[in-house]
This record gives C-alpha cells, structure tokens and sequence, in this order.
C-alpha cells in the first residue's frame, strides 16, 4: 500500500504543528520520522492514522483520501501502548479481532499465534501490570498485527525502553515486519534508531515540522559499527542539530 | 487475622453491654440487659423476623436496581460530556445533602403507605451516590484507550461499552454499596414513619410500647439483615470484576 503526504499542514489554534509536509511511503518500505522532541511528529502520525484531521493538504492511501480511522488498512502503536489493562495479553490482542465479529474460538486461536509470533506464548494469561516494559511492547505489536492492516504505524513504540532492549526489540520488529510485508511508518527522535531499521528516512525541522531531507538508506541497510553506518548517522546528526535553534 | 479482629471487637461490645446492665449502672429502659435481649430474640417467631426482613430486603433491592438502571446511564452520559459534567456534578452533590426523607409524606401520599412509596424513598437516595460515582470515574477514563479503540474501528458505542465502562467499573461498584447502603437505611426509615410491616415498623411499633428488649432483638435482626445483606453485594461485586479481568 502506498501512502502519499502532501502539503500536509496541522494547526491547533493559533499553534502551527506542521507546515507543507511532502512525503510518500512505497509499499512494503519501512519509512522513519525523525526530528526534535516537541516538533509535531507524532501529529504527522496521527493524521497519517486518521487521529487528527489535516488543517491543509491531503494525505491518501492507495489514492484513497484518508478521513479517518481505516482499521482495515492502518494499525496504531502507540507511544504510551495502550494495552487495556484490564484485560490479559491474549484478550488485548483479541479486540481488534472481537471490533471485526471473529468468533471466539478463532479469536482465541489467531490471538495464541500472534503472542507466539512475538515471543510470549508464556505471557498470555498475565496482565499488562504484570509484565515487563519489553513484553508489553510486544503485546501492542501483537495486537496491531491482529488488525490485519498493510501498514503499520508506530509512535515511538520503543521510548521507554533502555537503549540496548531498544535496538534488539527494533531488529526482532524489523525482521517481523519485513516477513509479514508490513508497510511501515516509525516515528522516533533516536538517529541510531531510524539509521538501523530504516528504508528511508524523513527529517523534520524543530516546530512547525517542515520536511528538511528525505534520506534514502543505502541497501543492503549497514550494520551498527560500520563505517558505512556512522557516515549516515553523522549526517543525520548534522542536520538534526543545524535544525536546532542556538 | 480480619475473622479474629471482628470476633474481638464483637466479644469486647457483647462484655461491655453485659457489664453496664449487670452492675445497674444504665437505665434498663435505655439499655436492656444482654439476656432480656437474648429472650425476646428467642420469643419471637422466627417467621415473624423473616417475614420483616425478606419484606425490608426486597424494597430496599427494588429501589436500589431502579435507582441503578437510571444513575449508571445518567452517569456515563454527563461523565463523557465535559459540560454536562461541569454543570450537572455540584448539583448533584449538593442534593445528595438535602435530607430527602423530608419528602416521604409526599411519596406516601402520592404512592400510599405501602411498598411503591418506600421504594421509591430507597430509589431517591440511591440514585444520588451511584450517579456521582459514576460521572467521576466515567470523566477519569484515559484518553489514550479511548483514541486506541477507535484508531481500531471501534464505535461510539463501543467505545463506551468497552473501554469506559470496564475503567470506570471499580469506581461505579464503590458508589452501587454506597446507594445500595443508603436505600436499605432509608427504606426502613420509611416503615418507622409510616406502614404496618418490614423491619422499621417492628422497630417503631416495639420502641412506641417502651419495649426496649424487643426493640434491641429488633435492632440486632437489623445489624444481621446488614451484613448479610453486604457480604452478597460484597460476593457479587467481586465476581463482577473478576469476569471483567479475564
């Protein structure tokens, strides 16, 4: 599925989240926002996600105009997850599937594979209060995957996690989502980060976001420690911090 | 450790009681001796007692399940709405002040001296504590949750079913005890003013002929019907939530 950005602008009031963002997402890509913390990213996202309506431009999917929230086509992860917590891991990964009128017995079985699929077979009886940071991480991919959906679109999921369970958990995501043909958009303010899981990459300026570069990411991706690798995240850095006002 | 704190506290009030009636030191007609107590108990036709309270216990659960059925929805639909609640959540309050038994001459001349009148007593003072409860947990319901469910498809409808009313579940079932507490006191409140059945008129009629054993056999009958009553709500409860954390 392709999503195309243009001259997308988000306003709140008098406050300007984004100004003239142009960007496509190719099918199967995996597409990184990354900018400043506070510079209207996640805006971007959520208008992606038919969250929050364009005050100007259009963003469409397939051609289609988005209007709001398509849960056959987009699935959200969001920065703070969202799993209900009153419910189990399995019975979160359950409510996409129980909004579409699965019964209960293939709920429960596509529920049981897709907690296997992330590595917490295990886990399906506990409640989010009960598991790990990393674990929960993974029950929201879970359930975002239950939606079905070609793209997926990710807030930040991996913010509260240390800086190696991040790296790990994005490679195991990567891969995941490589296998399942997932057509990404990420949204992150870690330029390691978007520099080892990316396809592309779209520089946003500090607020009101404009697109400041897109970058393409060599392929084969470089591995972290190559020298190949540290070219792209210097380059990275010297635009986010040219972004930054003194 | 909870069973041998109530039976101490128990044991401590039974031996107090006895030791001021025994030594003479209360006036037998304020306070009647523990063992006339116990013989009037034992006078009464244990028909009799269980007809009173299985009267007093259905009007108190009729007008608690009607005030119910109306503060639940009343609830949900000022807590969702940030005006409503803002205009609608001090005058409840405030009326829960107002000692609306003033108003049960009314009630009984409109309805009659017999069940429809304390039931609606009961209904009255129910309906304020679950109404408030419930615009109070319904308006502390995470917005994120709420944004997650329908970034899935879910409906309005949905929506409230399955995300505010699950959070707001614990916060509703304290204000349900406190409604169900209060009906079950105002309905007897209603048989001592007026009716010819029910625990509040044994009550008054046994007080009226300075009965005071019998009051007290009367007032003990009621202290049991209590916690009888409670520790069902308290079983019906629990096994609610529990059906809902699965």
């Amino acid at each position: 599925m392709r999503i195309a950005v243009s001259d997308l602008d988000l306003r709140y009031g008098d406050l300007i989240a984004a100004r003239k963002i142009t960007f496509d997402v190719r099918p199967g890509e995996f597409v990184s926002l990354i900018g400043p913390s506070g510079c209207g990213k996640s805006s971007v996202l959520r208008a992606l996600g038919g969250l929050q309506p364009p005050s100007g431009g259009e963003i469409t999917i397939d051609g289609d105009r988005v209007r709001g929230p398509q849960p056959t086509r987009m699935a959200y992860v969001f920065q703070d997850l969202a799993l209900f917590p009153w419910r189990t891991a399995r019975r979160n990964v359950e409510v996409p599937l129980e909004l579409r009128g699965v019964p209960r017995k293939q709920r429960r079985e596509r529920a049981e594979q897709l907690l296997a699929r992330v590595g917490l077979t295990d886990a399906a009886d506990q409640h989010p209060a009960q598991l790990s940071g990393g674990m929960r991480q993974r029950v929201a991919i879970a359930r975002a995957l239950a939606c079905d959906a070609g793209i997926l679109l990710l807030d930040e999921p991996f913010a509260a996690l240390d800086e190696q369970t991040r790296l790990r958990l994005g490679g195991e995501l990567r891969r995941l989502l490589e296998e399942e043909g997932k057509t990404v958009v990420f949204v992150t303010h870690s330029l390691q980060e978007a520099a080892y899981l990316s396809d592309r990459i779209v520089v946003l300026s500090p607020r009101p976001a404009t697109v400041k570069e897109v970058i393409t990411v060599p392929s084969p991706r470089p591995e972290v420690g190559s020298a190949e690798f540290h070219r792209l995240h210097a380059h990275l850095t010297d635009l986010l911090f040219a972004a930054e006002p003194a | 450790m909870k069973a041998a704190a109530y039976a101490t506290v128990t044991l401590v009030t039974l031996l107090a009681w006895w030791l001021l009636t025994a030594t003479g030191v209360t006036n037998p007609l304020i306070l009647p001796p523990l063992g006339d107590v116990v013989a009037a108990l034992r006078q009464q036709d244990p028909a009799t007692w269980a007809a009173a309270m299985a009267v007093t216990t259905v009007r108190a659960t009729a007008g608690f399940a009607a005030a119910t059925v109306l503060a639940v929805p009343v609830g949900v639909l000022v807590g969702r709405n940030a005006t409503l609640s803002h205009a609608y959540e001090p005058l409840l309050a405030t009326l829960t002040a107002v000692p609306l038994v003033v108003l049960y001459p009314v009630l009984a001349a409109t309805l009659g001296l017999g069940t429809s009148s304390k039931v609606a007593l009961g209904g009255l003072y129910a309906f304020f504590p679950i109404a408030i409860a419930t615009i109070r947990a319904v308006g502390q319901t995470d917005p994120v949750l709420v944004t997650a469910m329908r970034s899935m498809g879910a409906t309005h409808g949905r929506v409230i079913r399955a995300v505010v009313v699950p959070s707001a579940l614990p916060g509703i079932v304290a204000g349900l005890r406190i409604g169900f507490g209060l009906a079950l006191v105002t309905v007897i409140a209603g048989e001592f003013i007026a009716g010819d059945d029910g625990v509040g008129y044994q009550l008054a009629a046994s007080s009226q002929g300075y009965q005071s054993a019998d009051l007290f056999a009367w007032v003990v009958l009621a202290v049991v019907l209590t916690i009888a009553v409670n520790t069902v709500f308290t079983f019906l409860a629990t096994t609610l939530e529990r059906t809902l954390r699965r």
